[in-house]
């Protein structure tokens, strides 16, 4: 009698707690709730234990995360001599082609980073989740941070802003499978859509012309197309496929982030007035053969309400 | 002992675990797979303090947990509680109680959970979930969910049993198995 109400209880336990999840999720996304600010208080309460801790424990976590990636490492060291010996062969090339680039991004008048205020962020923490991939960054809403603005680093694209409170922000990245951006492959007119395809993957490529002139080495940049919350001109990957599928008359392009997101220490966030109000990256459909889904693809979901101007640090 | 010190001790041991999760390994990834202690936390009250108590625990660590991360807040709240509460029952159906059930079953609970996980985000809309790298995920989630289930089982049941053991001044509470 008491082992059958206590498993009755047990269970009336559980749908109160399953009703319960139904309800946090629902809130979530629906947006606008009070979770969303709720996550940014915790995170900003949570920051000063998480660096102090991270602080102390880092030797001994960098020291098993190089157990882990020994390999990975013992591959990268190989791989950074054969580089080296090759970029000195090159340097007289390289000058060339830099003179080349200046040429032609002038010529196409890309707006490049320079125009735009930036802020420089150090990457504080990695995803917190094995299902997104996102970087957290030491800087806030209190910088001009704000949902939606594009995050370089040194070389290209690192990703965008999804969420911020006031002393931190989470950048989903461009490997991330929810994540797009509208790309045209320099000097070619080109244009696609790059999609991320998760953890240590290429990115995945959208021709909107399947027969474009697009070859493996090609550097894809952002596309900048209206409505898109990435200036253009910024280096995303280069092409290290073309291949045309001819039973479905499409080009499986694959692009190499120029930026490795697996090993970021800093980043720099735009200042730019692109905003998006959700936390969750939204799925991008994405009918073929149609230049402006490039544009709607890296755009961000207009906002519903008018959001603060971004100050410039 | 104060028999109510079971929900503090609860409490610092949740508290241990989250700091270890997210200001440890968030910067320890394995194959880039981050372990899930919080998961593991739930699935192992489960097994030592009963479903029902296994079941709040999972939803208040994975509530937390969510707290942090930019995922669907409640899901992995919902997950969590589901699973712990199944894998206590199968628990509790094992009479007597085997030595190896415990990580045994925080590792198959942890897989499941995984894939539950981004099976019901792929529900919800977010793309690229469901791909063979998830099994990969699900496998490192279960390996360091089992390495730590014993330990963990230990902290948990001085949480959960030691503290509410019944004395010879005061019953046990209702609803905590022990």
């Amino acid at each position: 009698m008491s082992v059958a109400r206590r498993s009755t209880r047990s269970r009336f336990t559980l749908v109160v707690l399953i009703l319960l999840s139904l309800t946090f999720i629902t809130l979530d996304l629906r947006g606008g709730g009070p979770i969303p600010s709720l996550r940014g208080k915790v995170r900003d309460a949570f920051a000063p234990i998480q660096s102090a801790v991270s602080s102390l424990t880092s030797p001994v976590t960098d020291f098993f995360q190089g157990v882990f990636d020994y390999q990975e490492l013992r591959d990268d060291n190989t791989r950074l001599r054969a580089q080296l010996a090759a970029a000195s062969a090159q340097q007289i090339e390289d000058q060339y082609l830099e003179q080349t680039n200046k040429d032609l991004t002038d010529l196409l008048k890309l707006d490049f980073v320079g125009d735009i205020p930036t802020v420089a962020a150090r990457v504080i923490a990695g995803s917190g989740s094995n299902f997104q991939l996102t970087i957290v960054i030491d800087r806030g809403e209190d910088a001009g941070v704000l949902q939606g603005m594009p995050v370089v680093a040194g070389t290209g694209l690192v990703g965008r802003v999804i969420a911020t409170s006031a002393s931190q922000s989470t950048v989903l990245l461009l490997t991330d499978p929810s994540a797009s951006v509208g790309v045209q492959f320099a000097p070619t007119p080109a244009i696609g859509v790059a999609t991320g395809q998760g953890t240590g993957r290429q990115l995945s490529v959208t021709l909107i012309d399947p027969n474009a002139p697009v070859t493996v080495g090609t550097v894809a940049v952002t596309s900048g197309l209206a409505g898109s919350p990435y200036p253009s001109g910024i280096p995303v990957g280069t092409v290290t496929s073309a291949v045309m599928d001819a039973g479905v008359q499409a080009r499986d392009v694959t692009l190499a982030p120029v930026v490795d997101v697996s090993r970021l220490s800093y980043v720099d966030v735009l200042i730019s007035t692109a905003q998006t109000p959700s936390t969750h990256p939204t799925p991008t459909t994405l009918p073929p053969g149609n230049v402006s889904a490039a544009a709607a693809a890296s755009s961000p979901t207009p906002s519903p309400t008018p959001s603060p101007a971004p100050s410039r640090r | 002992m104060n028999l109510e010190s079971h929900w503090l001790r609860g409490a610092a041991v949740l508290a241990i675990i989250f700091i270890l999760q997210d200001a440890v390994l968030n910067g320890l990834r394995i194959d880039g797979i981050r372990p899930d202690l919080l998961l593991g936390l739930g699935l192992v009250a489960a097994l030592v303090a009963g479903p029902e108590l296994g079941a709040v625990s999972a939803f208040i660590a994975a509530t937390v947990g969510d707290l942090l991360v930019n995922t669907p807040f409640g899901l992995s709240s919902l997950v969590a509680c589901i699973v712990a509460f199944l894998v206590g029952s199968i628990q509790q159906a094992l009479s007597p109680t085997q030595r190896w059930s415990i990580p045994v079953l925080t590792g198959a609970g942890s897989a499941v959970g995984v894939v539950t996980w981004a099976a019901l985000a792929t529900v919800l809309g977010l793309p690229g979930l469901l791909h063979p790298h998830l099994a990969l995920i699900a496998g490192v989630v279960a390996v360091v969910n089992v390495a730590v289930s014993l330990p963990m089982a230990r902290a948990l049941r001085w949480a959960f049993v030691a503290a509410t053991r019944p004395t010879a001044t005061s019953p046990a509470p209702r609803g905590l198995a022990g």
